[in-house]
């Protein structure tokens, strides 16, 4: 049985010494080393889960460099980590694990946004969002974009469904702000930076053109790193760095990209931004069978040359894939034109005004019927593009919400050359149902050769880690070796793949990717074991156990997408990990193996995990499969009610008028204290006593104001002016419509901030307006 | 309206804190006296919290209930002249508004209340949880502590569609947070 080994005691002092030597640099609440913490920050989206000794949440270069130096001091390894969307394993360690803080969230839109400045810690759409105005786009497009932060971006050269080879950060990247692990900052877009890092980082750049010449003399191996580069890779190191650039200060931020933070720091990035034209047409296109299906995406792929107007997306659908979604109310169309063979692809056509759109359009027509397009029906209708896209975007959340609960969700993705794409897909079809994950569905960005499925398996039980071994090496045999293609086309080496890199490569180009680690990183100090590893089975070491905890969460894959939404991520914890957590306290109490920590995780959950939720549920709203974490919290929060506390709720709930008056009251008492103290005295009285009573008092905030309690019901016709009266005027009158009013709790209780504007409370100007608009 | 308002609750501060029981009493009681109110015209509800509308609408119970934003876009709005629209107005989706799917209404009152208008897009749900803010108010300043970079300099005032994420938006954002029908009655008075 697959296990998560717990932080050895030697780990975890010298996770404590490191948390030592950063006090002075890091604020106390930054640097996390009990259990409860550092469980929390033990996943990333990927299969893969280690517990580190020591989490740093950092917010400066100072403070990388002093980090640098901290985990080097105590003998351990070093993870750089942003958004933790990573699915191969890439951001979770059992060293020090440094998390992007606030203070890297530069964004500077540059030349009418031609080119965007960004800070690591910058969320993908939030720049695209900035970029809108201006009709641009940064060129990576991860479907993980609503979470995913530019630091991972870069290090994972990260893309998605339109951004080919050519948009990704690899080739749209205009100037890299990085810092190495001696503490060297080079600045790539600035020349004193260059020079200064040119005098003093010699050996490195000599070494660098060293390797360049090797490469270039080698017809054999530039051969191969070009045809590798044709389609999506993410295999090892960025290869192409080598033969494309000359200068080995281009050659060293090149390698960067795509390094999985094995090599350095990367502190700021300015981006060419890519256009993001307004007018887009979209279709599903339903064929008869694999073969032409991928015909008809060979000849719109343009020869593999990237467009920004014409076929900007195709989407591989296979036919298993589509009976998922067969109930489905905009597959209707397409049901009568499906056979038990039919593949479909979803395209789009975007273009900068509506006559080149038709244009596109038709040409793209032509091609799909000169293939045997059983119907093709394209449409501006946003609405229904939309509906189009949720269908391709939702197999994501149908494969996690369609697995047992218990298990983990494997997600692979692989690409081929294009002109191979429908044996690719039948041979992929094959190879998945001998290794029996017939419930794997496939789909992918075909214009660039790359498919996406998704596989559930259990890894507590015994002989699954083993199958997935099988699988894996049987998979790394048809991509790698059949089809040369790339066992990982955009999500990195991580630890998933990285015993299947060299297979994939050949000796020759795995020796050069040592060669450059070893050149950077000559310690092993930055995240050792990712994209490079001895050990030929870590793929399927510290796999993540999903023990059932709650059926509310159960089926929580831990990819993080709720956490940009919720109020107390990076202040305490986030959805993911409030589920993580739960599910090893769960395990804990079912195994029954170390009563003692489970008693600690239990107690130290109360602040970070019960108080400090705001169970506003907004997790739910991002999450694929719709999980409430919100709502779990809340079942927990009951669970931990004593006797005491629910007699007092049921002294309360048959109460609440009192505690309405006495609140109001509360408020008012602290209103006029305002009047009379001052705000900031105020302030210090409150708090104080909050701190005096262990925070059962509630503290005012100086916004705060008494509420204007519950208006009156009228008693007579009137039409004067509410504000004269302070309470309005009746509106049941017999010849208007009616309408219950209820002014809820909280607007009665708390009054409105004050204002230079002459407003009236929430209710009292509710009924001014009924009665204005005569209703 | 309901007579008798004090105390009146749809009971989801009860089961927040974890007290399903007590909450669901609370809640009953009141979705009886609104479905009394209600009566066989089936009149809509009216609520103006979005947070308690969302409660109340998924109470089993006879009543439409209707939140204020909806009521206000659909209903006043278009028998309304503005007559003194302000300049900008800063506008904040509360958890429930985003779970109602009731931003699109939200901004349409907004926009015609003023020239421009700023959807604060650093905060997602404010922290202040109904009583967080006075009990955990940590959690209501790191929830808003991008609040000010959304906030354009003309703007001066803004509105949440709930009155405890207003009190706790108002005292991060800089700028007063206060209710919808409070602005769209001070544009629209004669």
């Amino acid at each position: 049985m697959n296990q998560i080994s717990a932080i050895t005691p030697d780990r975890h002092a010298a996770g404590l010494r490191v948390a030592a030597r950063l006090k002075d640099i890091v604020a106390a609440n930054k640097l996390m080393t009990d259990p409860l913490m550092t469980y929390a920050w033990s996943g990333d989206a990927s299969s893969y889960r280690l517990i580190p000794a020591v989490v740093a949440i950092i917010d400066t270069e100072d403070q990388v460099r002093a980090v640098m130096q901290a985990a080097r001091a105590e003998g351990l390894p070093l993870t750089f980590r942003a958004a933790g969307t990573s699915l191969s394993g890439q951001a979770v360690t059992d060293g020090v694990l440094a998390v992007l803080g606030d203070g890297w969230r530069k964004m500077k839109i540059l030349d009418g946004g031609e080119q965007i400045v960004l800070g690591p810690a910058i969320i993908v759409a939030n720049a695209n969002a900035a970029l809108k105005p201006f009709n641009r786009k940064i060129g990576p497009d991860p479907a993980s974009q609503a979470t995913c932060k530019i630091g991972g971006v870069v290090n994972n050269n990260s893309s998605g469904m339109c951004c080919g080879v050519a948009q990704n950060t690899y080739h749209t990247m205009a100037r890299l702000r990085i810092i190495l692990t001696d503490g060297t900052l080079l600045d790539s877009g600035d020349n004193d930076s260059r020079e200064a890092f040119r005098a003093k980082r010699t050996d490195l750049l000599d070494q660098l053109h060293a390797l360049h010449h090797q490469v270039m003399n080698d017809a054999e191996l530039v051969a191969l790193i070009q045809k590798k580069y044709s389609i999506k890779n993410t295999v090892g190191y960025s290869l192409n760095a080598l033969i494309d650039f000359h200068d080995p200060l281009d050659i060293l931020i090149h390698l960067i990209v795509g390094s999985e933070g094995t090599l350095g720091f990367v502190s700021e990035v300015t981006y060419n931004t890519v256009p993001e034209h307004p007018f887009k047409s979209t279709a599903l296109v339903p064929f008869p069978d694999p073969h032409s299906c991928a015909r008809a995406i060979s000849t719109l792929a343009n020869g593999g040359v990237h467009v920004t107007t014409g076929v900007t997306a195709a989407e591989y659908i296979e036919r298993r894939a589509l009976e998922t979604v067969i109930h489905l109310p905009a597959m209707q169309p397409l049901v009568p034109f499906l056979d038990e063979n039919s593949p479909a692809v979803l395209i789009d056509v975007t273009a900068p005004d509506a006559e080149t759109l038709a244009l596109e359009v038709a040409k793209a027509e032509t091609i799909l019927a000169g293939e045997g397009a059983t119907t093709i029906d394209f449409s501006t209708d946003e609405a229904r593009s939309h509906a189009l896209w949720d269908i391709r975007k939702g197999f994501f959340a149908s494969a996690g919400a369609a697995r047992p609960k218990g298990t983990s969700m494997l997600t692979e993705d692989v690409a081929a050359p294009i002109d191979r794409l429908a044996d690719f897909v039948i041979d992929l079809r094959q190879l998945l149902d001998e290794h029996d994950y017939e419930d794997a569905v496939i789909f992918g960005h075909a214009l660039a050769g790359n498919l996406h499925f998704q596989m559930g398996d259990n890894f507590s039980l015994p002989g699954s880690a083993a199958k997935f071994d099988r699988f894996s090496k049987a998979l790394s045999d048809l991509v790698s070796i059949q089809y040369g293609g790339s066992l990982k086309a955009e999500h990195g080496t991580g630890r998933a793949i990285a015993p299947f890199v060299e297979a994939e490569w050949g000796p020759t180009a795995y020796a050069l990717m040592h060669q450059i680690k070893s050149l950077f990183d000559p310690e092993g100090l930055l995240n050792p074991g990712v994209l490079l590893n001895h050990d030929p089975d870590i793929h399927i070491k510290n796999l993540k156990l999903m023990p059932l905890a709650d059926p509310l969460v159960d089926l929580c894959i831990e990819c993080g997408f709720c956490e940009p939404a919720c109020p107390s991520h990076q202040m305490t914890l986030s959805p993911r990990q409030r589920i993580a957590v739960t599910r090893e306290r769960a395990r804990l109490r079912d195994s029954g193996e170390d009563p003692e920590l489970l008693a600690r995780l239990d107690e130290d959950f109360q602040y970070p995990g019960l108080d400090t939720c705001a169970a506003c549920n907004l997790c739910s709203l991002r999450c694929p499969v719709g999980i409430e974490t919100g709502t779990m919290i809340m079942g927990q929060r009951a669970e931990r009610r004593g006797g005491l506390a629910k007699s007092v709720a049921h002294f309360a709930a048959g109460h609440t008028g009192m505690i309405e008056t006495a609140m109001r009251g509360g408020v008012a008492l602290a209103d006029l204290g305002q009047s009379i103290l001052g705000t900031a005295a105020m302030e210090t009285v409150t708090d104080a006593t909050r701190k005096a009573t262990g925070r059962r008092l509630p503290r005012i905030s100086p916004q705060l104001d008494a509420g204007p309690g519950a208006p009156k019901a009228p008693t007579q016709i009137s039409r004067e002016d509410p504000r004269a009266t302070g309470f309005p005027v009746p509106i049941a009158r017999q010849d208007r419509k009616k309408i219950v009013y209820f002014p809820a709790c909280p607007t009665r209780m708390f009054g409105a901030a004050k204002t230079d504007l002459d407003l009236l409370a929430a209710p009292q100007a509710m009924l001014a307006l009924l009665d204005r608009a005569w209703i | 309206m309901p007579d008798h308002l004090n105390g009146r609750c749809c009971g989801q501060p009860f089961v927040s804190k974890g007290f399903p029981q007590e909450g669901e009493r609370v809640g009953n009681q009141l979705v009886k006296a609104l479905s009394n109110l209600s009566g066989e015209d089936a009149l809509p509800v009216l609520t103006d919290a979005s947070t308690c509308a969302k409660h109340l609408a998924d109470l089993p119970g006879t009543a439409t209930i209707v939140d204020s934003a909806q009521f206000l876009a659909d209903t006043l709005l278009p028998r309304l002249t503005i007559t003194n629209p302000l300049p900008a107005l800063a506008v904040h989706h509360n958890c429930s508004a985003q779970r109602l799917k009731e931003q699109p209404a939200t901004e349409a009152v907004a926009r015609a209340c003023a020239t421009a208008i700023a959807v604060l897009s650093s905060v997602t749900c404010c922290g202040y949880a109904g009583d967080k803010g006075l009990f955990t108010p940590e959690l209501n300043k790191h929830a808003t502590r991008f609040a000010k970079n959304d906030i354009p300099p003309d703007c001066r005032i803004g509105i949440s569609t709930v009155s405890t994420c207003a009190s706790g938006l108002s005292e991060h954002a800089g700028i007063p947070f206060v209710a919808l029908a409070s602005i769209l009655e001070y544009v629209s008075r004669p």
